[in-house]
């Protein structure tokens, strides 16, 4: 008979806690291992576009941090709806893991996004549908993250940021098809999934490269991140003391 | 452009195919400002904000370790002293 894995064994806590802390470094060297290549492709294989000169690599984190923008918050939403349902105190703490690198990766898609902008359409900002609901999202991130604090007990602090992250989700396809449904200043999506890339090999791996490493620091700071959320929030349970001790040998 | 460097070639305008030096290559064909700019932020708010982690870990496990030795009068005599 197959053995049974019980997955619902890491959704502890106390269980999550070391597992996590044996996934960071590999995560953390997997981010390395992209951002190489990637910083390489991106300088050095790509060649200069045939309209934008060199300005245009600012697209391989540009795009890459703007997709992270809105992964990372269907993520977060996705676990604080999953504590809101299942109370879950591992989903809860996941979501506020993920909200302050979701609001670093919105901050760096508008802060590229305006030196791109500025040497290529003269203007820093200008109010286009997609630059403005990137800014909202950015603005959903802050509140996600403000409302949390502001609440003294965790579980309500968890329930009302989630409703909020779960009612924000609206504003992802929002950003998403701003391109289609608006006539926007900012350019259209290189890469769609009726036509593919629209853009020479190299420059394409340079992005694909450049987003693996962002997901990968991701998934590796969000992993730090929850560590400390869980021993916080579970600072007077047994389990935490075992885990002091032998850092009292230092 | 140091031995082992990557070649790096200007692929427009009219010195098309020529090998850049490295004050070309960081003059970025006039975009430097812009294309290092958004590199060197974004390469900043990485690290500030693992910084920022390993610090918050690091003295909120001091913290805990404190607050879990409080009972024991080893800690009395730190305190004293």
């Amino acid at each position: 008979m197959a053995k049974k894995i019980n997955w619902f064994k890491y959704s502890s806590p106390q269980a999550f806690y070391p597992l996590a802390g044996k996934m960071i470094p590999w995560f953390a060297v997997a981010a390395l291992l992209f951002t190489l290549p990637g910083l390489y492709f991106s300088f050095f294989v790509a060649p200069a576009d045939y309209q934008q000169g060199e300005a245009y690599r600012i697209m391989f984190i540009h795009v890459p941090a703007a997709w992270m923008s809105m992964f990372i918050y269907m993520v977060m939403a996705g676990y604080a709806g999953m504590g809101l349902v299942l109370n879950s105190r591992l989903s809860s703490m996941m979501a506020s893991a993920l909200a302050p690198t979701g609001a670093m990766f919105t901050f760096l898609a508008l802060w590229t996004g305006s030196l791109w902008g500025k040497p290529m359409w003269g203007a820093w900002w200008v109010w286009d549908a997609r630059l403005t609901s990137e800014l909202i999202l950015l603005f959903l991130y802050i509140g996600f993250m403000s409302l949390y604090a502001a609440i003294d007990e965790p579980r309500r602090a968890a329930r009302a940021s989630a409703v909020l992250a779960l009612v924000g989700v609206v504003n992802i396809p929002i950003i998403y098809f701003s391109v289609k449904w608006w006539n926007t200043l900012h350019q259209g999506s290189s890469i769609t999934a009726s036509k593919g890339p629209t853009m020479e090999a190299s420059m394409f791996i340079a992005m694909i490269l450049m987003a693996m490493a962002f997901w990968m620091y991701t998934i590796a700071v969000a992993l730090m991140r929850v560590r400390c959320e869980i021993l916080e929030r579970e600072r007077h349970a047994e389990w935490v003391a075992e885990v002091l001790r032998p850092s009292r040998a230092r | 452009m140091p031995s082992g460097w990557p070649k790096y070639y200007a692929l427009h305008g009219r010195d098309e195919g020529r090998e850049m030096n490295l004050s070309e290559f960081f003059a970025m064909g006039g975009y430097g400002f812009y294309v290092w700019g958004s590199y060197g932020v974004t390469a900043l708010c990485l690290i500030v904000e693992v910084v920022l982690l390993m610090r918050r870990k690091r003295t909120l496990l001091q913290r805990l370790g404190r607050m879990s030795r409080v009972t024991s009068t080893e800690v009395k005599n730190e305190i004293q002293t």
